[in-house]
């Protein structure tokens, strides 16, 4: 009785501590460790009828937007908003994209803000996990916000969604580079007080963001600008097909010396399906003058964005995750061209890739926010195993608050690339179609594998391409290659506006399967230090 | 009794502080207790009004919270800047009150400004302004407003030259002055305080909202006026 009597007094308080902090605590973050909001949500990735999306999310989306102003949105509602959004733009419904693209962007918070604000909310919104996304997830919405006010007409405002694009996708990396460090025209200076102080380095790969602003600029009158922006989007386009021929293996990252006393950051990561800048060529072979003559734009959005996975040994929650995976060319187109009227019209320029968003610039903010909430878990488990009672108690208070399972929720619908094509298309009803190029006909026309343009279809035109895309489809119902890939449209084109048409790649169950269950990770690239560092 | 305005030779005199009065006679109004209670009043309502901003202290630079074009931030510019417009002897210098359009709002801001934001600086300064000089000033038809925007889309504030306004409008439409606004940022580094000898730097973005009159037919800039807002650093804000 005695000893039983010792026990008591010494493990029960102890228990009911434990028990009190845990229930405190989670009354406290009021279901901030809710399993159900970690989890990834409406994954509508493989989807072949983007109508059907359309119908499925449109009373939650009406709930969200319309039906509770006023209220704080739930944790996901970014997801469910985004998907929405772009399953309205591949439908063509730009003005509901627009609408809700717009939502989403006043619904997360400003990450470009300063130190304090910017990572406090950053911090907080990792905290009660609610849904920011990712920079370069930031960067697509601003992105293709601006694709539906180009094609609604207001040049201005889809300036500014071009310019905040490109702004966003400065800053992630600039999340590890403003950490680190400066570089200005003196060269590369260390910080040391974690102060981004201007000019931080930044990944320039949102070409497309580049191309999409000089036509804003050049729809909305400021031809001044417009030529600034031209030549300011082919330096970019130039670094990266400099890139693109400096990477010898397909998984290689390229370092960044093209422009002299820049950060050797991996700014430039080019796909293994990217096979040549030569799509690149069209923009820095179009001068401004022939530029001034454009009043079409297609927009092609293909592949799946890179996905976030969990890695890494999975003791308990605690799991690091990377967000990488890529859809082979069977999966996924990677090289486009357009036909116009039946009749080949060139390649469209792959100017944007979110696997080497992904994959190429080291871990985002969120990333560090991730490894930093593993380090707190075990400095929790750490004072937990302590033999005083009142840090065991605080060791439980900071395993309690501290929320350390890797955020894997993602945008579901979000495009791995963006393929452009931009010229001058006489006026009158026309016929568009987006065809897959090179590597993506491996298995079904072996005569048009390789590097560039399908030159026998310039000759043959539409109908026979789509002839055989019949046949071979009709032959393996189940290949990949189907006729998902052949996007088109009729629409009249005039010449006195931009007129942008946007064409969603359309996936189908088959790749669906194929590519759910295996997918490819990478780790992210190790880092690289400033020249002179090395 | 706060701020009295004396008007030159010829002007009507305007009490600046009480815009909505009418302009004539103002100047032999007593002064009343009533009166001093409102501005009293209206004093307390421009504090509160500002104090809603819940100004951060950034050594000497005031910052704002929340948006650029938040709803309070465009009564203050609408209001400020009227107030300075309204004293211009362009409405008190002829038999005749001018015709003002407002043709342009220039954005060069990172900061979407969508119709309704950008109608409701309009708004707010045209309202003022007619309150403040009644019949001294005609604001033309909003229609005839739109399609003079219209024909004035490709002339931009800075890029394009200011004669070139007068050169392609319509002889239809009567206008004697455009009234054109400009936002643009400007990113800064300010240092805060923190003790004797001690300081760190914070990253701040200024808003500078540049609002002119321009004369129609002389492109001849009558007036203009420009306000800056110091908001938090945000690389939004400014271009690349």
């Amino acid at each position: 009785m005695h000893n039983h009597g010792e026990r008591q007094s010494v493990i029960c308080p102890q228990v009911r501590l434990r028990w009190i902090a845990a229930v405190s605590m989670s009354v406290l973050l009021s279901g901030c460790a809710a399993n159900n909001a970690l989890q990834p949500t409406g994954d509508c990735w493989g989807t072949s009828d983007y109508r059907a999306v359309c119908s499925d999310r449109k009373p939650a989306v009406a709930k969200l937007v319309d039906g509770e102003r006023g209220k704080r949105p739930p944790r996901d509602a970014g997801v469910t908003l985004l998907d929405y959004a772009a399953a309205s733009l591949a439908c063509g419904n730009y003005d509901e994209a627009q609408r809700i693209y717009y939502e989403c962007i006043m619904l997360t918070n400003d990450l470009t803000l300063g130190i304090s604000e910017g990572k406090a909310s950053l911090m907080f919104d990792e905290a009660i996990k609610f849904w920011q996304g990712e920079a370069y997830e930031r960067s697509m919405m601003e992105l293709l916000h601006g694709i539906c006010l180009l094609e609604m007409g207001d040049y201005a405002n889809a300036r500014v969604a071009f310019d905040r694009a490109i702004a966003t996708d400065v800053l992630s990396v600039g999340a590890v580079a403003g950490l680190e460090g400066t570089v200005s025209k003196k060269g590369f200076a260390p910080n040391d007080r974690y102060t981004t102080k201007g000019g931080s380095v930044c990944q320039r790969d949102f070409l497309a963001a580049y191309v999409l602003r000089t036509l804003s600029y050049l729809f909305d009158g400021r031809e001044k600008r417009a030529r600034g922006s031209w030549e300011q989007t082919q330096a970019v386009a130039q670094e990266l097909a400099d890139a693109a021929r400096r990477v010898s293996r397909p998984t290689a990252s390229t370092t960044w010396t093209s422009l002299d006393g820049r950060y050797q950051y991996p700014t430039v990561y080019v796909s293994p399906y990217r096979s040549l800048p030569h799509d690149l060529q069209v923009i820095l072979d179009t001068d401004f003058e022939e530029l001034k003559r454009t009043n079409t734009l297609a927009v092609y959005a293909s592949g799946s964005r890179p996905r976030k996975v969990r890695t890494g040994a999975m003791r308990g929650q605690r799991v690091k995750f990377v967000h990488d995976t890529y859809l082979a060319p069977g999966e996924s187109v990677h090289h486009a061209g357009l036909l116009i009227d039946g009749k080949y019209a060139g390649p469209m320029s792959h100017c944007l890739d979110l696997y080497g968003q992904a994959a190429g610039r080291g871990p985002s903010a969120k990333d560090r926010a991730q490894e930093r909430k593993e380090a707190i878990e075990n400095v929790g488990e750490a004072l937990q195993q302590h033999g005083v009672f009142g840090v065991q108690y605080i060791g439980m208070l900071i395993q309690a608050i501290n929320q350390e399972k890797a955020d894997i929720r993602q945008w579901g619908l979000l495009p791995n690339a963006i393929h452009l094509w931009f010229g001058h298309v006489p006026a009158g009803r026309h016929r568009f179609a987006c065809v897959p190029l090179g590597q993506n006909l491996r298995s079904t026309e072996p005569a048009v594998y390789g590097d560039g343009v399908a030159a026998p279809f310039v000759q043959i035109g539409e109908q026979a391409w789509l002839t055989m895309y019949r046949t071979q489809l009709n032959r393996q119902p189940h290949h990949p290659y189907a006729a998902r890939h052949l996007r088109h449209t009729v629409t009249s084109v005039s010449e006195r506006k931009l007129n942008v048409l946007f064409f969603a790649e359309v996936f189908d169950e088959h790749t669906r399967l194929a590519t759910m269950g295996t997918p490819h990770t990478y780790n992210l690239l190790p880092r690289r230090l400033p020249e002179g560092q090395k | 009794m706060g701020e009295r305005l004396h008007g030159q030779d010829g002007y009507a005199t305007l009490d600046a502080s009480v815009l909505g009065n009418p302009v004539k006679d103002v100047s032999r109004r007593p002064v009343s207790r009533l009166s001093l209670l409102g501005l009293a009043i209206l004093t307390l309502g421009v504090t509160t009004t500002v104090g809603c901003k819940a100004p951060v202290e950034a050594g000497e630079v005031e910052l704002m919270r929340g948006g650029i074009f938040s709803e309070t931030e465009i009564d203050r510019v609408g209001d400020l800047m009227a107030r300075d417009l309204v004293r211009d002897p362009v409405f008190f210098k002829g038999q005749e009150p001018p015709k003002i359009g407002f043709v342009k709002v220039q954005n060069d801001t990172n900061q979407y400004m969508f119709g309704d934001v950008r109608e409701a600086y309009v708004v707010r300064m045209r309202t003022q302004l007619k309150r403040a000089l009644r019949d001294r000033v005609i604001f033309i038809n909003q229609d005839v407003e739109r399609r003079l925007a219209a024909q004035l889309a490709a002339w931009h504030i800075g890029e394009t030259r200011v004669s070139e306004l007068c050169d392609d409008i319509d002889e239809d439409i009567e206008v004697d002055y455009f009234l054109t606004a400009q936002f643009s940022s400007l990113p800064k580094v300010v240092h805060v305080a923190e003790g004797k000898d001690k300081y760190h730097t914070l990253n701040i973005v200024e808003l500078l909202m540049t609002f002119s009159l321009i004369n129609s037919e002389t492109a001849e800039l009558v007036w203009q006026n420009d306000l800056t807002t110091a908001a938090a650093f945000s690389r939004r804000d400014f271009r690349d």
